[in-house]
């Protein structure tokens, strides 16, 4: 329990202060490089201003660590599958596993690659509120409005349903407890009571989201919100001069690398 | 033999800037046939502390032992300890009634004549009409009705020890007697062990011979008494909103006159203070 996978964490730090807007095309300017950066300068530069943008967020290590962890074993099995199946120059080991030059260059890429997208994308989200990004999306994507998309709508669609997986996830634990309280092996069993013991939580699950769809979009009309509408916004956008002087460091760097 | 608590701590996310300590350090042991009180201020770690109790949250530190053993989490009790969530829609998950009550006692092996009774016992004993209850939808019914039809989906489990979170919450005054009723009857005929937590303990005071106070995650407090006047000062001192009985009680004792062997029991105290009253017109 606690806090949420890529939860925001309402700190004071100048990556907080920052335009969200700032923030959105960093990590997309930063993210596209990670992937296309030349192995090892250009990459480790990259890398390199992502650790200064997580440093600077003040966000403690911890709660990067906690959002990495899951993906750690399919970052060394990748990695490792570099490292051992890349032909190349011939370094050490017996066949079939030989580590040659360019697979340590490839498993150090992939896992600098991953690993820093990783780091930006929980970078972004633990800085800015997810109602900050929905807005910052539709201010950036206002252009494709002209051509008929419901650009709004589809925006709130997309934040209700980031903001519904973790309630299933929190949800699926709650109806876990109700049965583990009343006698119900979650653990152990056949295939068969397995499949059983699935589908007693996933019945109620769907059930549940149904229900919590239909109460949403009920307390939503009740407070006068209307597809299509004129809304205002809580959180003023405003760029600074350090929303102008990061995005054109990063900007550059990103330029100059590719 | 007793559920043991040995120095359990807990906190909500481990470490960060949000860890937050929810339990510090408590110790104690529920003896069979109790009936203790979990009392608090809100936030204090009361459901946590329950939670904890009943094998779904495992602590940072220190150990829970039902009958000496440490118990695997989680759910390791075998259907020994129940719980009742705080609020019943954390609860209750089956389309009908029936089939929630049932949950339980299916999951312990009942199955035909036997399963039934146990659920219509169950239901009867929480004061609902099975003939009238039992093939209704868990959606449709009021959230005092899904109150009790979870308490019910406990009780029909037999268990050795009941955590109650809020028992009587959302209940109106017919309800909330036949929930009392009935625990007082399973503890007297089971002898079931009970942890109650309360906010406003007005009308479980009767049943409860130990109270446990906990403020800011700490065990402040573990003592046994009937006496009114006795558990009004503790529960001043720990700074919970006294029952208007024995707020009542406490003031006529401050303003003189013999009180001091009165229960915590809010009908004893009326009828008491009824007689007195009487007494006093009959003198004059």
């Amino acid at each position: 329990m606690g806090l949420r996978m890529g939860q925001y964490l309402p700190l004071d730090s100048p990556i907080h202060r920052l335009d969200p807007r700032t923030k959105l095309l960093v990590t997309i300017l930063l993210g596209l490089a990670s992937f296309k950066a030349p192995y090892p300068w250009g990459l480790i530069i990259i890398v390199s201003m992502i650790l200064i943008l997580v440093a600077a967020s003040r966000v403690p290590l911890y709660h990067y660590w906690q959002d990495l962890r899951p993906f750690v074993l399919i970052i060394l099995i990748t990695a490792a599958i570099q490292l051992f199946l890349t032909p190349g120059d011939y370094l050490i080991g017996h066949s079939p596993l030989i580590i040659t030059q360019q697979g340590i260059a490839g498993a150090m890429g992939l896992f600098m690659r991953i690993t820093g997208i990783l780091l930006l994308a929980r970078w972004l989200t633990a800085t800015t509120r997810p109602v900050q990004l929905t807005n910052s999306l539709e201010t950036l994507l206002h252009p494709l409005r002209r051509i008929g998309l419901p650009l709004h709508e589809l925006l709130m669609i997309m934040t209700l349903s980031l903001s519904f997986i973790p309630l299933l996830g929190e949800e699926t634990v709650r109806i876990q407890r109700a049965q583990t309280t009343r006698g119900a092996n979650l653990r152990s069993g056949n295939l068969l009571s397995g499949t059983k013991r699935i589908i007693a939580i996933i019945v109620p699950l769907l059930r549940g989201a149904m229900q919590r769809a239909a109460y949403l979009a009920e307390a939503m009309e009740d407070r006068g919100y209307e597809a299509g509408g004129h809304r205002t916004h809580l959180y003023q956008q405003k760029l600074a001069l350090s929303d102008y002087g990061l995005f054109t460091v990063v900007a550059a760097a990103v330029v100059l690398i590719l | 033999m007793p559920i043991t608590l040995e120095q359990v701590s807990f906190s909500w996310q481990a470490e960060g800037v949000f860890k937050k300590q929810v339990l510090n350090n408590i110790s104690f042991s529920l003896h069979e046939g109790e009936i203790a009180a979990l009392l608090g201020p809100e936030g204090a770690g009361k459901t946590t502390l329950l939670q904890i109790m009943a094998g779904l949250v495992k602590p940072d530190r220190g150990t829970v032992k039902l009958d000496s053993r440490t118990i695997k989490l989680p759910g390791g009790y075998d259907g020994q300890i129940g719980m009742l969530f705080q609020f019943p829609e954390q609860q209750v998950f089956e389309l009908n009634i029936y089939d929630e009550i049932a949950f339980g006692p299916k999951n312990q092996g009942l199955t035909g004549k036997k399963l039934q009774t146990a659920v219509y016992q169950a239901m009867q004993s929480v004061g609902l009409k099975p003939e009238e209850f039992l093939e209704r939808y868990t959606d449709n019914i009021s959230s005092g009705e899904k109150r009790r039809v979870a308490i019910a989906g406990v009780l029909a489990m037999q268990p050795r020890y009941l955590l109650l979170d809020e028992p009587l919450a959302g209940l109106d005054y017919e309800a909330a007697t036949a929930v009392i009723e009935c625990l007082h009857n399973i503890n007297q005929q089971r002898g079931t062990t009970m942890l109650i937590v309360a906010h406003k303990p007005d009308r479980l005071l009767p049943l409860f011979n130990r109270y446990l106070i906990l403020k800011s995650g700490r065990l402040i407090t573990d003592f046994s008494s009937q006496s009114a006047l006795s558990i009004a000062h503790i529960l001043q001192q720990a700074e919970i909103e006294l029952p208007v009985s024995l707020e009542l009680i406490q003031h006529l004792a401050k303003a003189g006159g013999e009180w001091s062997g009165i229960t915590a029991d809010s009908d004893e105290i009326y009828r008491k203070i009824a007689t007195r009253i009487r007494d006093k017109k009959g003198e004059e």
